[in-house]
């Protein structure tokens, strides 16, 4: 699998720009934007944070720990935050920071990508423990692909893959050229498409599958 | 450009491509997750204020125009210090009364603070806190690190508390040393908000759900309601009382509650779960 998804040559990536956090939201004097609350922002992007994370990268036992890093920051610089516009972009920027500064220090401690289908299932949210198992799988063999996949290529597959946002909110999400969000995409969807015919192939191989 | 096609929505994908994008596409916090979270923020949050008095200290001491405030320096060491709690089962904690608090650029936002724990070595004379009126908080001012922040790259304070954590005994060059005497909170209790109370409360009514014991589920959500009146998390609670309801078999009730909590936050992104709610017995 590692050849057909090693499409992305680190050397054929632009540079990264995904908005920084610093630069994407608008400064203003503290008084304009005195109407935005933390419990707000969270009430309305809790469910975006979340998902964001884990498209991004972040292993599910390591989620809540990184939304809770995410609005940390957001309260810590609501204050100075005035175009709520453009609140998902600069939110999101901050999920990808928050996901970088995970894995690179993911070697430090135990905080590695832990397969999804170990996880305790969560009944309340589950049909059938099978249907449970089959999802988690599902999602460990996702993960296994996007994992391969540059930060950049893998935040705009996810955007409109999975989140279903279009090329021109990506753009604005990613603080990117939209021409820059159909390359990327094209780029990522090759290599996804490549790892899943081989994970056809390896279960074709295996007999059939499970 | 014309907008491509998603794959799922392409005849083309594979069967195995779909059922990937759509078990990705699913994903859901797990029940429970917005207030557990939203628990945790708070004690970061609320941690802040007990920071900053203690970094007040220090500026009032004249040692450094460092601020705490409410920004990213003071919820930064909250953080710190609650997932030190986490992350190291209070072995810095315990610690903690020689820890050297490191605070670093509060223009930088994920650069929120450092912590290491029980410093070997002295402090630098030039940042060290004199004890203060505890009560005392810093000053708003901008903040003018006295050192320069020293990484280039950005380094949250979760990443500073795992460095901490993987080496204990790790030096830094500190922007303001607190002294253990002026603060008045101890890391090792922090004077966490009601927000955490609360929060396991309501998960403890979601729990007795989870085991169909509404009665035990309704006892806790009234204790919620009761000891907090001014909740933090009323939108969560209420619409724990619509499930509550729905689960009880009071169908009228559950319908009049999601009525009135539609009415009451009609912005709001529970709505649509209370109002499933209301229809079916199912759950947010």
């Amino acid at each position: 699998m590692a050849g057909a998804m090693g499409a992305h040559s680190p050397t054929a990536m632009t540079p990264l720009a995904i908005p920084s956090i610093e630069a994407t939201p608008p400064m203003t004097a503290p008084d304009a934007a005195t109407e935005l609350r933390v419990e707000d922002v969270y009430r309305e992007h809790f469910g975006f944070v979340w998902r964001s994370l884990r498209h991004l990268g972040v292993g599910e036992p390591d989620v809540e720990d990184a939304v809770q890093d995410v609005f940390v920051v957001v309260h810590a610089k609501l204050a100075s935050f005035e175009q709520r516009a453009q609140l998902t972009t600069w939110i999101y920027g901050i999920c990808i920071h928050v996901t970088q500064a995970r894995r690179r220090r993911a070697h430090v401690r135990r905080e590695l990508p832990t397969d999804p289908r170990c996880l305790p299932i969560d009944a309340s949210q589950q049909a059938s423990a099978d249907e449970a198992y089959e999802r988690r799988e599902a999602e460990s063999l996702l993960d296994g692909i996007l994992d391969t996949l540059a930060i950049e290529q893998r935040a705009v597959f996810t955007l409109f893959e999975l989140e279903g946002r279009s090329c021109e909110e990506i753009a604005q999400l990613c603080a990117i050229p939209i021409g820059t969000v159909y390359s990327r995409l094209r780029l990522a969807r090759e290599a996804f498409k490549r790892a899943s015919a081989r994970l056809e192939a390896r279960e074709r191989f295996a007999g059939g599958g499970k | 450009m014309k907008e491509p096609r998603r794959l799922l929505a392409d005849s083309q994908t594979s069967e195995l491509s779909r059922s990937l994008l759509a078990a990705g596409r699913a994903r859901r916090e797990p029940e429970g997750a917005r207030e557990r979270v939203w628990g945790a923020v708070g004690v970061a949050l609320a941690g802040s204020a007990a920071t900053a008095a203690a970094t007040g200290t220090a500026a009032a001491a004249g040692t450094t125009g460092a601020t705490a405030g409410a920004g990213a320096k003071g919820a930064g060491v909250a953080l710190a210090l609650t997932k030190m709690k986490l992350l190291v089962a209070g072995a810095v904690i315990a610690t903690a009364a020689t820890a050297t608090v490191v605070a670093v650029n509060s223009d930088e936002p994920v650069r929120a603070a450092r912590v290491v724990s029980a410093a070997p070595t002295p402090a630098p004379a030039t940042t060290a806190a004199k004890p203060q009126p505890k009560t005392e908080r810093a000053p708003e001012a901008e903040a003018q690190p006295a050192v320069a922040p020293e990484a280039k790259e950005p380094k949250t304070a979760v990443q500073a508390v795992s460095t901490a954590a993987a080496r204990p005994s790790a030096a830094a060059t500190p922007l303001v040393v607190i002294d253990p005497a002026p603060v008045e909170v101890p890391p090792a209790r922090l004077d966490i908000s009601d927000l955490r109370e609360e929060a396991a409360l309501l998960q403890g009514v979601r729990a007795a759900l989870g085991r169909g014991d509404t009665s035990d589920a309704r006892a806790k959500l009234e204790e919620a309601r009761r000891r907090f009146p001014n909740s933090q998390l009323g939108q969560e609670r209420e619409a724990l009382d619509v499930r509550i309801a729905s689960e009880s078999g009071d169908r009228t009730r559950a319908a009049s509650l999601a009525r009135a909590f539609v009415e009451h936050y009609p912005d709001s992104p529970l709505r649509a779960g209370v109002e499933s709610i209301a229809r079916a017995p199912e759950k947010l």
